[in-house]
């Protein structure tokens, strides 16, 4: 693993001090009030980013389990662990905003009818399983082939939840970003784009700081084995 | 919606992301303190013969 380098927690870090505030600022006193949904519409500015970036997490630990099926380097293993774990944190994000937002915008909490939270759910549920499998299984090869299969099937339901909006018959849900663009004004976009790329790099940041304690305790436990006399 | 009615939802959302972000990150320092710990006793028992 260690020849895959250490992932830097400096450029994420001052990315996400810039950018995450910035967003905030932009929000709140550069884009005006939208029209149909009027001041709850800041909430897209959180909501959007944090679910495009549990995507990318789900995506890279999916990616990560993918390459550990075919390098066999534990490395993988952890990099998709961590994935997983971010996404899940990201979705937990998604999941507590999404509601705040549709009950401000459509008046219910949640909506069964909708296609694209409920895809959702079902991806953040099933990604939650994947802790559940991953620690009922010893330490191991097992354990790493068995978590990175179940990382690897679950990237289908992230096009699935993503396009669902797109493919549902409901208007409730709105698109849009569509292949003419996207259905905003530029202050908006402008706002949403900078929201997305603070969140990403602080995915980045939590991602590289997640790693680097795995790693610590994986030292620590070998040294501890190798004080006791065991073979690390 | 007024203005009035929005505001507390826009800051609960916010609020939220920021509280699970905070916890996050308190739960990863709690782990990297409990790991330097760790290290410190293992450094502190490699000047020892081991039994």
């Amino acid at each position: 693993m260690r020849a895959l380098g250490r992932p830097s927690t400096t450029v994420p870090l001052i990315l996400s001090l810039i950018l995450v505030p910035l967003m905030v600022v932009l929000a709140f006193w550069w884009t005006g009030d939208d029209v149909d949904q009027g001041f709850s519409q800041k909430i897209f500015y959180l909501h959007v980013p944090v679910a495009l970036t549990s995507y990318a997490a789900f995506g890279y630990g999916a990616f990560c389990a993918a390459m550990y099926l075919w390098r066999r380097d534990p490395e993988w293993d952890l990099r998709s662990y961590v994935g997983v774990h971010s996404g899940t944190i990201f979705g937990t994000l998604v999941l507590l905003t999404g509601p705040i937002w549709a009950k401000a915008s459509w008046g219910v909490w949640w909506n069964w009818g909708d296609r694209q939270i409920n895809v959702f759910l079902i991806l953040f549920l099933y990604y939650c399983a994947y802790f559940m499998l991953r620690f009922s299984l010893d330490e191991g090869e097992r354990r790493r082939s068995a978590s990175a299969v179940y990382a690897l099937l679950g990237v289908g339901l992230i096009p699935l939840s993503f396009l669902a909006v797109r493919i549902a018959e409901t208007l409730i849900h709105p698109t849009v970003f569509t292949s003419s663009g996207a259905a905003m004004p530029n202050t908006f976009l402008v706002t949403f784009l900078v929201g997305l790329a603070g969140m990403l790099s602080l995915m980045a940041l939590l991602m590289a700081v997640e790693l680097r304690g795995k790693r610590t305790a994986m030292r620590v436990l070998e040294l501890q084995r190798a004080a006791r006399g065991e073979d690390a | 919606m007024t203005l009035r009615d929005a505001v507390p939802y826009v800051a609960a959302a916010y609020l939220a992301v920021w509280v699970v972000i905070l916890l996050y990150v308190a739960i990863i320092g709690r782990k990297l303190g409990r790991l330097e710990r760790q290290l410190d006793e293992l450094e502190g028992r490699g000047g020892e013969p081991r039994p």
